[in-house]
């Protein structure tokens, strides 16, 4: 069962919000089994960013996505139509979640235990 | 029941400190408790004891620290979103060697756990995003 | 059954859809603007919050449930999860 399920809408670049709910979903998965759900504009912090580190306004906390195996983090999912929306499938991206339809996103919140919004 | 309130947005450019606050007193009206209030993102900007808003002005700090007094809330809030923008207590003001700390009396600055350990213990938790 | 509260017009627009049939959606903060641009009386999910409406100079649309923020609690209580979408 999933203990904490982290939905993550925010858009990486102007706004601090997508690095810090990442490190929110981080300290959850500390404490217990998480997955992770990239909808909406969050999709985007997805994509791989190809500026060199120091050109960054912003750390490219994105790269800290191939970690989550390391952090017993294997739940990791996109909404299909943000998907589709926002056109990921011609993006070079940081790593490939397991896409959810909307019927398989209502289950996936059936089954969390508690859901963080960010 | 037991909430556990996650705030997320700004004093200025949000009104979730605001819906956040009056859900919070409705909740307890209604003889729930409240666990953990956890200030994540902007929302710490609250805690800010420097804040000298207009007195015609809703004052969010003031209304949050005599909803926490009253109740004996846990306001609490994280540490790193704290240190991003400018909230630091005594120890940490010193630690960074600014010149004087500003948290607001009745916040406390701790970290992410306080907010998972509050969702993993509580009923609910209500998220009010920025 | 899941509670989702939507804080904008683009919120409700962006992620409106992931309201099941079962679900209840409470338009909140700028989200009760939604209520100037469309004709939700036929949504019998939707629910209103009145104070925001109030704040905002708007008309309690007819034929639309508002609520209070006793009642939000009230539905945080009979819902599994309540999701907050703000954009």
């Amino acid at each position: 069962m999933t203990q904490l399920l982290f939905i993550l809408s925010h858009p990486p670049g102007s706004s601090i919000y997508a690095q810090e709910a990442f490190d929110a979903a981080l300290a959850g998965s500390a404490f217990s089994n998480i997955a992770i759900l990239f909808v909406g504009a969050g999709c985007l912090q997805l994509i791989e960013p190809k500026l060199a580190v120091e050109a960054h306004q912003r750390k490219d906390f994105q790269r800290g996505f191939r970690a989550l195996p390391d952090y017993h983090v294997h739940d990791v999912y996109g909404c299909e139509d943000s998907f589709n929306q926002f056109g990921l499938h011609n993006q070079v991206l940081v790593i490939e979640p397991t896409l959810l339809t909307q019927p398989d996103i209502a289950a996936l919140l059936k089954r969390a235990q508690r859901v963080l919004c960010f | 029941m037991n909430f556990a309130l996650n705030i997320q947005g700004s004093p200025h450019t949000s009104n979730s400190l605001w819906s956040a606050l009056n859900f919070a007193q409705a909740c307890l009206s209604e003889g729930h408790r409240i666990h953990r209030v956890f200030f994540y993102h902007d929302a710490v900007l609250v805690a800010n004891t420097l804040l000298a808003p207009p007195q015609d002005e809703m004052n969010l700090t003031t209304a949050w620290q005599t909803l926490g007094q009253d109740y004996n809330l846990d306001l609490c809030l994280c540490v790193a979103s704290c240190l991003r923008r400018g909230i630091l207590n005594d120890s940490e003001a010193q630690r960074f060697e600014k010149t004087t700390s500003n948290l607001a009396a009745g916040f406390n600055i701790s970290g992410l756990g306080q907010l998972i350990e509050a969702s993993l213990v509580s009923d609910r938790v209500i998220s009010f995003g920025a | 059954m899941m509670l989702h509260t939507f804080n904008s017009s683009d919120a409700y627009r962006m992620h409106g859809h992931r309201a099941s049939a079962e679900d209840l959606i409470l338009l909140i903060e700028d989200g009760v603007f939604i209520t100037t641009q469309q004709d939700l009386t036929e949504d019998k999910r939707i629910r209103v919050l009145r104070e925001d409406l109030a704040q905002r100079g708007l008309p309690e649309p007819s034929a639309i449930t508002c609520i209070t923020y006793s009642d939000w609690v009230r539905l945080t209580v009979e819902s599994q999860h309540c999701l907050s979408w703000t954009r």
